[in-house]
């Protein structure tokens, strides 16, 4: 019988013996931690040039006022783990296994640990304060003179209805591109029609989900510059999640109420006999079952396109509206966008089959030509 | 007494497949739910591979956008379901009797039933993959997205009954191990005598019991919408709240995550003090700690839902609470590191990963406490910072923790050594295969990248990042592989361990290892925490058997499979009915009859009669 | 003989039973099985008032039934007592009472979910109609299977398999039994009288009353 008494290196019942080098292995550690967090910064400066979803680069008040606490919280987390890690290190490094050493059988220490338990609780007050103040603020009403919307999300897009700022005090409604004016406070609701999904604009607004059969609020925001901003669904929605994405265009007071006006007019007629005015047939037979534009059509089943010219991309914001994006957009949506045939999706209307085309190529050409022809005057 | 009331003998042999099959012996069980875990894991694992291989670059078709839905899902539910928790209970079962001086658990065969149930539930729901195609809603399936105006394909039907399945299994091991860690333990084993990996399972099995009821209900009322037309998440027609699941999953949910965890925390509590050569430093606080993340672990599940507009007061509440939860979190952190300092610490292979828990699960606490802060988590929530955090959590957390069980306990549980320098290779390839593949990711959500998105495009500039963390998900492939050569290595010529090849304190050490089928020829009496530091009484020769011959273990019964089939059966029933009425009603009674008649056999099962004369032998 | 655990001695730390402890737990996960279905209801509680709704409640009807099921539970503690003293004859005679009783209260559910039918409830009917009969449909079936072991326990008695000298398993059982009829006190209380109360603001003659439907209250 023996007595198996921790000891030290000299006297352990063990079957191998260390191969790593303790020494090397502290300063191994080390040197990762400075490779992670030097590589850390750098990925974050390199990647945030140009990354147009960034939360770190606020465009509003309201993602300044989350960027201070985000700044806070991570300065305040990374000089947590620091300490941590390097005690880590220092302790793996001074109590590694030497000739002569024998461990201390400590069991414990009150004083230490009720320390180490107030520390933390300090801490996370600190968090806390700000966080609550922040919620409460959330609850505050909307500016007298904020521009109310109502933001609608629809497997896989987004709808946005302006209350009363559409012909004769009935809603403007538009879709995937959104048109706020600079400076003027935002007050947004949500509501889904089918499945929850979650409205988010990193550089304007924090998310907020969009359920259906509840009315949310989203964070009261005033942009603080003319731009656009992308904003995405972000709460997984079904098959095409990844491609529901919208835009926010900033823009200045003059530029917003003009596309107010405008998106309140009827087109212009096309030119009789144009390309234009095929393709305008074209849409009253075939897309206005679906799609409004203003003066034009009425069904609201897929997004209003009342000044479709003027948007920037296509497909709740994942092409760019060129004429060829939306001539393939127009002929198979299921080549881009993985939509099942139901009731209220997109049909295919051109794929070069005659016993699947409700279109002919050139009629694609013309609806084509019309859209984009649906400009700003 | 030994009249045939069963149709079937009660069996005897324990060899080949049948003795597998029938087998109610805690280690037996212990090492089929660690085989299952395990290939579970590798297929968890391809399908991350699957995945990052479509991300890889923007505008992927390496797959198309219906399987990378499959593969999120089907990896969440995997990796949580089939993978973490039955490498715990893999741990629970082969070692908790040892540790605390069992001949076996409370209910030797609801143990097998509970494996039996667990992997026909796993099984059912992968079939999925054969008759439909793989569950695509995600691991924690948001109503109304679940309902079949949403998910016309049986597929969400295979991911509830397959969950529930397996959650009926949880739930049974849970009470089993609550009875043998109150009820069981050896003379002299208090339960402030009980090293941390006991205490955290018995933690861990009062959390099962408690937050799987909610998950039962959660898809009960979903099966009961998909099949039978109830409204429970019917939004648009009966005006359901679609929150209420939401609710009911996170309750579940977050316990859930501790008893992802806490398993990990006790294998890391009791290997600091093996290879610091020390005891555990404040063994109470580490013990109580774990005991109030549990109880707060119950009040926090609305932190997942703060983007979902709960209001001003439940968010702030729910935000306070989650903050609290980081404290006892962070004293355990403490107290492993007051474990090291002034041990004389032995950089051995399950140290290494026990020491790779630390640093990468307190990472993972860090980033979830920012998501406390409730402004910061409106822009981190379903973003993958989010996917970098929980993966620092479970994988820096459980998975560090598991496989540093793995290298600790191999040994025991084979009797032989796993290779120390394949095994250190090991760990720095999966530590720094683990960062190159979660650290980027806090980047990517920093930059607004989503969780869930089976692409991107190029104006969103996340394609570096994103290359850059597919090649770290190859490299933790690689490092699995090291462990697989690892293992097979050693069963060719791994060296003999031993009784106690590190000199450790605790009881499993006690015997040979492997250990034989009865653990203790004589159950021990403890007086210590550690009592093969503290007594020489208890020390490495086990005592003779006692004169009467080996201790009289429990029969192999078929009941547990029986009963599990009648189960699994009865489900897949319900889904046949889908299509075909009276095949699915024939099905199901046929198999409900074989399910009760398991019952009835199984509870006037009589002993073998082999070993019905062997016991009157002895009388 | 039969196998409970894996030790020669049947000694537990604890002191108690195995299986004792082991109905404690199970009746310990039940509470939150319950906790949730109740909760379930009282959330989704007059959120849609399209169809019938608590008003079509029959307090008269279910106070009789809530009587009979309380009851039963006094006839399980005699039944235990009469075991645990080895009086087989009364043993049977309270355990054969509880299970009627049992049945008598089932008989009632099975009366009053046939009248909601009749009266346009069903499950799919609303949202009322789902949290309210899956919950009770749920205890409905956890009375049933309290039945169907007792009967089980009794003719194990006839066969030697029940004595005195086992009389734990009858223990068991009742704590099971017990535990079900307290989950349905819970049940009368919050989802009967208080959604009675609720009620009595709407408008009770738009849906003819259960029980006036069958000449009672």
């Amino acid at each position: 019988m023996r007595n198996n008494r921790p000891t030290g290196a000299g006297n352990t019942n063990t079957v191998t013996t260390p191969t790593a080098h303790p020494q090397n292995l502290a300063a191994t550690l080390r040197r990762l931690l400075y490779f992670t967090l030097a590589a850390v910064t750098l990925v974050a400066v390199l990647a945030s040039c140009d990354t147009p979803l960034t939360t770190f680069e606020p465009r509003s008040d309201a993602t300044q006022r989350i960027h201070t606490i985000y700044i806070f919280v991570i300065v305040a987390a990374s000089i947590v783990g620091f300490l941590v890690l390097a005690a880590m290190a220092y302790i793996l490094w001074r109590y590694r296994e030497r000739p002569g050493h024998t461990p201390q059988q400590i069991h414990g220490n009150t004083t230490l640990e009720i320390t180490w338990t107030v520390i933390p609780i300090l801490i996370l007050i600190a968090i806390a304060i700000p966080t609550i103040v922040w919620i409460a603020g959330t609850t505050a009403d909307p500016d007298e003179d904020a521009l109310h919307i109502e933001a609608v999300g629809h497997q896989w897009w987004f709808e946005f209805r302006y209350p009363g700022l559409g012909p004769d005090g009935e809603d403007l409604v538009t879709a995937n591109e959104l048109r706020i004016p600079v400076g003027r406070q935002v007050a947004i609701t949500l509501e889904a029609k089918d499945v929850i999904h979650s409205f988010w604009v990193p550089q304007l607004v924090g998310k907020t989900d969009m359920v259906p059969g509840r009315t949310n609020i989203l964070e009261k925001f005033t942009p603080t510059e003319i731009g656009t901003f992308y904003g995405q669904c972000a709460e997984f929605c079904g098959s095409a999640h990844a491609l529901m994405r919208f835009r926010v265009h900033v823009d200045s007071h003059a530029d917003f109420d003009r596309w107010v006006e405008n998106m309140n007019a009827a087109p212009v007629e096309p030119e009789a006999g144009s390309v234009e005015a095929a393709g305008a047939r074209v849409f009253t037979n075939f897309c206005a079952r679906c799609h409004t534009i203003e003066g034009v059509s009425t069904e609201e089943i897929g997004p209003n396109l009342t000044l479709f010219g003027d948007r920037a991309t296509l497909g709740a914001g994942i092409l760019d509206s060129t004429p060829e994006n939306l001539k393939a957009w127009v002929s198979n949506i299921r080549d881009i966008k993985p939509v099942l045939e139901t009731t209220n999706a997109m049909p295919t209307f051109y794929v070069g089959d005659p016993l699947i085309d409700q279109l002919t190529e050139a009629q694609v050409d013309q609806v084509v030509a019309y859209l984009k022809s649906l400009k700003l005057r | 007494m030994a009249a045939n009331i069963g149709i079937l003998r009660r069996p005897v042999s324990t060899e080949g497949v049948w003795g597998w099959i029938t087998t109610v012996d805690h280690k037996r069980i212990g090492i089929l739910y660690g085989v299952s875990a395990f290939i579970f894991f590798l297929i968890g694992g391809i399908e991350a591979l699957l995945m990052r291989v479509q991300l890889a670059q923007p505008d992927g078709t390496f797959v198309e956008a219906g399987t990378f839905n499959a593969l999120f899902t089907m990896h969440g539910t995997t990796m949580v379901f089939m993978v973490v928790m039955p490498a715990g209970a893999a741990f629970f079962n082969f070692l908790v009797p040892l540790m605390i001086g069992a001949r076996d658990v409370a209910f030797p065969r609801l143990n097998a039933l509970s494996y039996w149930l667990f992997i026909f539930g796993a099984i059912l729901m992968n079939f999925s993959f054969f008759k439909a195609a793989f569950p695509d809603v995600g691991w924690f399936g948001y109503a109304p997205l679940t309902t079949s105006e949403y998910t016309l394909s049986s597929s969400t039907d295979y991911w509830v009954l397959g969950l529930q399945i397996m959650g009926i299994g949880t739930t049974a091991a849970g009470f089993n191990f609550v009875i043998t860690i109150l009820n069981m333990r050896a003379p002299g084993m208090t339960l402030m005598r009980m090293p941390l990996f006991p205490w955290m399972t018995l933690i861990v099995s009062f959390l099962i019991i408690f937050a799987f009821p909610p998950l039962t209900i959660a898809l009960t009322l979903l099966l009961f919408d998909r099949f039978f037309g109830t409204n429970f998440f019917d939004t648009a027609g009966a005006g359901a709240d679609p929150l209420l699941w939401q609710h009911l999953f996170w309750i579940f949910g977050h316990p859930e995550v501790y008893i992802l965890i806490l398993p990990a925390m006790g294998i890391v509590s009791d290997i600091l003090p093996t290879f610091s050569r020390k005891p555990l430093f404040g063994y109470t606080t580490v013990v109580f700690a774990g005991a109030v993340i549990a109880f707060l672990g119950f009040g926090v599940w609305a932190h997942h839902m703060f983007t979902t507009g709960l209001g001003a007061w439940a968010t702030a509440a729910f935000a306070g609470a989650t903050m609290a939860i980081g404290v006892p979190t962070g004293v355990k952190i403490f107290n492993w590191l007051a474990t090291l300092w002034g041990g004389s610490i032995q950089f051995k292979t399950p140290l290494l990963f026990a020491l790779g828990f630390i640093s990468m699960f307190m990472l993972g606490g860090l980033s979830g406490v920012m998501h406390a802060a409730v402004p910061v988590d409106t822009q981190q929530q379903d973003t993958y910072f989010i996917v970098a955090h929980f993966h620092y959590v479970l994988f820096g957390g459980s998975i560090f923790g598991i496989t540093a069980g793995i290298y600790y306990w191999f040994p025991k549980m084979t009797g032989r050594m796993l290779s120390e320098r394949i095994g250190k290779v090991h760990f720095w390839v999966m530590f720094i295969g683990f960062n190159m593949t979660f650290m980027p990711m806090h980047i990517l959500g920093v930059l607004g990248m989503p969780r869930r998105v089976y692409t991107y495009s190029v104006d969103q500039n996340w394609a570096g990042l994103n290359l850059f963390v597919s090649i770290g998900a190859f490299i933790i492939a690689l490092s699995i592989l090291l462990l697989i050569i690892n293992i097979v290595r050693s069963a060719r010529k791994g060296e003999a361990a031993g009784m106690n090849p590190w000199a450790a304190s605790t009881l499993e050490w006690a015997i040979p290892s492997p250990p034989p089928h009865y653990n203790f020829a004589v159950i021990p009496t403890v007086r210590s925490q550690h009592p093969l530091w503290d007594e020489e009484a208890n020390a490495v020769e086990p005592p003779p058997l006692p004169a009467h011959g080996e201790p009289h273990m429990p029969d192999p019964s078929y009941w547990p499979i029986v009963i599990a089939l009648g189960i699994t059966m009865v489900a897949g029933g319900l889904l046949i009915w889908q299509a075909n009425t009276w095949l699915g009603l024939l099905v199901i009674a046929v198999f409900g009859f074989v399910g009760i008649r398991g019952i009835y056999g199984w509870v006037f099962e009589p002993v073998a009669e082999e070993s019905a004369e062997r016991v009157h032998a002895h009388h | 003989m039969q196998y409970v655990t894996g030790i020669d001695d049947h000694r537990t730390s604890t002191g108690l039973d195995n299986r004792k402890l082991l109905m404690w737990a199970f009746l310990g996960s039940d509470v939150m099985f319950f906790g949730t279905l109740i909760g379930t209801h009282l959330i989704y509680r007059n959120r849609n008032l399209s169809g019938p709704q608590e008003e079509i409640l029959s307090i008269p009807i279910t106070t009789i039934s809530t009587f009979v099921l309380l009851m039963s539970s006094l006839a399980m503690v005699l039944a235990l007592a009469a075991i645990q003293r080895g009086n087989m004859g009364s043993f049977r005679f309270w355990t054969a009472i509880v299970a009627i009783f049992g049945s008598i209260f089932i008989g009632f559910q099975m009366f009053e979910f046939t009248e909601f039918a009749h009266l346009g409830l069903t499950p799919r009917t609303n949202l009322f109609g789902s949290t309210f009969l899956v919950m009770t449909g749920f205890h409905g079936t956890h009375v049933a299977v309290g039945i169907l072991w007792l009967w089980s326990i009794l003719f194990a008695s006839y066969k030697g398999k029940i004595h005195q000298g086992n009389s734990l398993q009858v223990e068991i059982a009742g704590l099971y039994w017990h535990f079900v009829d307290i989950v349905w006190i819970v049940i009368f209380g919050v989802v009967y009288l208080i959604g009675a109360y609720g009620a009595e603001g709407r408008a009770l003659e738009d849906i003819p009353h259960a029980a006036r439907a069958v000449g009672i209250g």
